[in-house]
């Protein structure tokens, strides 16, 4: 009987499997408009072990890897890592509500908490590295490295050319980043943050006097490796080290995902609010 | 021994859809957990009234009768972006396509915890008891 029970899991366990499979095969043709065309790309062929890359060369359509656990590339660590917060980091921390489960305050009511993303705020960096959802091409232009996210359409700018990093910046969505090679490895920093955006979807913090580092690392022709720091004595009482993220290429091209305020709204209106018990009058 | 056997098939059934409803339900986006009680789907025959193909997420908008004739409009979130449907081979053509107004539909939802008729998307049938906007892997 055993080996029956066995072949039934197989077979269900092999449907479920099948079912996550793209199920139609890829047109050939597709039609302009991007988000209108059909089914998913192709997937890259198998690595060749024995394939060159150019680990200084990151161009290429590429995405933060998804995974079941919050640490896989949607924030920075376990919660049970975050560093203590200092006072100032724990006020901003608390007066943020989120519909997500942990520590942070939780909004019930309104559904839609106080997110300045549910508002189509920017995502800034760094929370753009912390979407697993989207993608990003990099591009290398002379003395800089693009970064375009399919996420709010965002273009990064990142100065190659040798600059040193501002000294009294201006705060911006996006700070100010200059990038530089140690060896395989592209370390860029950055500084120079609007602290009104926050750092990943659960409100956790940083202040407009954070450093933020990325150390990037082209481990096989489809995988990015990334560690981020953050300096911010403002806000952490010591630094907080990222876990190591996967970034793995895409097949397919960047998509339109802009955040349209008229969307955004009619979503709130009709779908966040009443789930959390605000009825809008028509 | 029959009895072990079913209880058996029955285990494993179990556990292939608790994979399945979990797939569905662990990256939807904004406030889903909070909002939304996964843990106690509702099934509901509908008919459609107004699909919406938008970021942040699709909705689906139907109306449920029940026996007196009391039509009750409700609301669904599909957690998954658009992006991620259009990964699936659920572009907005085919998915507005599947779910005109009119289409009649039998639909698995976590219902919102306030009471309101509005709820995450589990699953939704056509008339022919196929899957609409199928996929196993909406993202945060």
């Amino acid at each position: 009987m055993r080996p029956i029970i066995f072949a039934v899991s197989l077979l269900v366990f092999a449907s479920f499997s099948f079912a996550q499979a793209p199920q139609s095969k890829p047109k050939k043709v597709t039609d302009w408009g991007g988000q209108a065309e059909g089914p998913a790309p192709a997937k890259l062929p198998p690595i060749d072990p024995k394939e060159k890359f150019d680990s200084h060369d990151f161009s290429g359509l590429w995405r933060a890897a998804t995974g079941r656990s919050i640490t896989d590339g949607r924030m920075m660590t376990s919660w049970d890592k975050v560093p203590p917060r200092t006072e100032w980091g724990e006020k901003v921390f608390q007066s943020r509500l989120t519909g997500r489960p942990g520590p942070q305050k939780q909004a019930v009511e309104p559904a839609k908490g106080n997110d300045p993303i549910m508002t189509c705020n920017p995502k800034g960096i760094p929370r753009l590295l912390f979407y697993t959802g989207g993608q990003a091409q990099f591009y290398h232009v002379p003395d800089q490295i693009l970064m375009e996210f399919q996420s709010q359409g965002t273009l990064r700018h990142i100065w190659m050319d040798g600059r040193d990093l501002p000294k009294n910046p201006d705060g911006r969505w996006m700070g100010y980043s200059v990038g530089h090679w140690e060896g395989d490895t592209l370390v860029v920093d950055t500084v120079g943050f609007d602290d009104r955006a926050w750092l990943d979807q659960w409100g956790n913090v940083y202040s407009s006097d954070m450093h933020f580092q990325e150390r990037w690392r082209r481990t096989d022709r489809d995988t990015l490796e990334v560690v981020f720091r953050i300096d911010d004595p403002k806000t952490y009482t010591r630094p907080w080290i990222s876990d190591t993220k996967i970034w793995k290429r895409q097949s397919g091209e960047i998509r339109e995902e802009l955040c349209a305020p008229m969307d955004e709204n009619f979503f709130n209106e009709n779908v966040r609010d009443p789930a959390g018990g605000i009825i809008h009058k028509k | 021994m029959r009895n072990q056997w079913m209880k058996e098939i029955f285990a494993v059934v179990l556990v292939a859809a608790g994979c399945f409803l979990l797939s569905v339900s662990m990256f939807a986006h904004h406030g889903t957990n909070i909002s939304y009680d996964q843990s106690n789907p509702v099934t509901l025959k509908g008919v459609m009234t107004d699909f919406y193909y938008r970021n942040p997420h699709p909705q689906v908008f139907f109306d449920v009768t029940d026996e007196s004739g009391n039509v009750k409009h409700w609301v669904g979130e599909i957690a998954p972006t658009p992006f991620t449907l259009s990964q699936h081979g659920w572009n907005k053509s085919r998915s507005t396509e599947a779910l005109k107004p009119g289409t009649k539909i039998t639909i698995t939802l976590g219902p919102s915890r306030v009471g309101t008729p509005v709820g995450v998307v589990m699953k939704i049938l056509n008339e022919k008891g196929e899957e609409l906007l199928d996929q196993r892997a909406g993202e945060q």
